[in-house]
């Protein structure tokens, strides 16, 4: 028989408290919210009264799960957010700095059409480069950095460098091409 | 190699990222499973790519990323803490006790009504809902291999794993045949032993399995 949930929840929550801190701490930094990260601890704590609660001696189990099972059920939760989110069509995990930095809201009109243009070249110049460059630019130009590209794409830093400036070198050359000089107004 | 001009890659940065964000993404989207491949970098590395590709094109499957990202290191971080060393992704070597509580934790609303999941003993790779038709247990290690099973109904796409004796990963694929060949049989090394089994692709339910298969190279 299931222990009931309310004699149950001190367990849970000694056991999330820890976790649940760490997440705060990481997903901060990536810039999420808290209101995304208390959905995926309650997805979370619901998993494990679930699939616990039904369990001889509950507190025991709770309190002796590993980090890990934690991590890969969180990773499980997120990933069904996820899906959730796309089902009802409702952005709730928007970050922090989501807006777009600087460019129109900054810019009067002109500036602001010349930006885009500007923008669609730089993107035209990346999809014209070699399909094997491509990703480790684009991951580059979005801002992440090429430790975290390496580490994504579990290649060794060196392979990573070398794409990358190849990349942006095809990309520099297409550009300069189609006359885009960077030391001069745009 | 010339290293690129910080300005100008600072630049580049601002025009491509602020493109990206203002929502010039493209659809069909990534699906949340194969950005988290990426993250957990499960599965091919062509698909990976492919995926990484359009993540890094797409303001919304960019946001996807980047939270899975963060949920990601947040448990790599809690492992650590813990003193665990071992990042193997969440399937693989679990007890299905604790497996089959992600599949029965669908939502509130199931775990409101009271109908609690039992739990099993069974490991994973011991069932046989995905058959193995060979390698042998014994093959030489200066040819290619080819890895071959049954097809399981309505299986579209089968991750081939062949694990070391420490359960870590020494070769994947993911097919949507019932074969895969590794074509250069040195990265795995002679007279060591190994275990082999293939699962099935699926939208985070929980796959299909084959048993385990040992595997072992004949010097080459």
């Amino acid at each position: 028989m299931a222990t009931a949930p309310d004699s149950l929840s001190p367990a849970l929550e000694r056991v999330l408290e820890k976790f649940a801190g760490v997440v705060r701490r990481v997903c901060w930094r990536y810039h999420f919210t808290g209101a995304e990260v208390d959905e995926l601890m309650q997805e979370v704590r619901i998993r494990l009264w679930h699939a616990h609660g039904g369990q001889e001696r509950p507190h025991e189990i709770l309190a002796a799960i590993p980090a890990s099972y934690l991590h890969r059920t969180a990773l499980s939760a997120a990933v069904d957010l996820l899906r959730r989110g796309r089902a009802r069509r409702a952005d709730r995990m928007i970050p922090i700095d989501d807006e777009p930095e600087g460019m129109a809201e900054a810019a009067g009109p002109d500036l602001a059409l010349a930006e885009s243009e500007l923008a669609l070249q730089v993107e035209r110049a990346v999809e014209s480069i070699q399909p094997s460059r491509r990703p480790v630019v684009r991951m580059h130009l979005m801002g992440h950095p090429r430790e975290e590209i390496a580490r994504v794409l579990g290649w060794s830093e060196s392979k990573t460098r070398n794409l990358l400036y190849r990349g942006l070198a095809d990309v520099r050359e297409r550009l300069l091409a189609e006359g885009v000089r960077w030391n001069s107004p745009t | 190699m010339e290293q690129p001009n910080v300005a100008e890659t600072e630049r580049l940065q601002k025009l491509y990222a602020g493109r990206v964000k203002s929502g010039a993404g493209s659809e069909p989207h990534a699906s949340p499973d194969a950005i988290l491949a990426v993250v957990t970098r499960e599965g091919s590395e062509d698909e990976r790519l492919g995926t990484l590709e359009h993540v890094m094109a797409c303001a919304a499957c960019h946001r996807e990323y980047q939270w899975l990202m963060a949920v990601n290191e947040a448990g790599v971080e809690a492992e650590g803490s813990a003193g665990v060393v071992s990042r193997r992704p969440w399937w693989r070597g679990a007890p299905m006790a604790m497996a089959a509580s992600l599949l029965a934790a669908v939502g509130a609303a199931v775990v409101l009504t009271g109908v609690l999941r039992t739990t099993a003993d069974r490991e994973r790779g011991a069932s046989s809902d995905i058959e193995l038709v060979g390698p042998g247990a014994r093959v030489s290690g200066s040819q290619p291999i080819t890895f071959a099973w049954h097809a399981a109904p309505g299986v579209s796409r089968y991750v081939l794993e062949v694990q070391r004796a420490d359960g870590s990963i020494a070769y994947a694929d993911t097919t949507a045949d019932t074969s895969a060949t590794l074509a250069d049989a040195s990265r795995l090394r002679p007279d060591s032993t190994y275990r082999w089994w293939v699962r099935e692709v699926t939208d985070g339910s929980e796959p299909r399995s084959s048993s385990f298969h040992d595997l072992r190279l004949t010097g080459r």
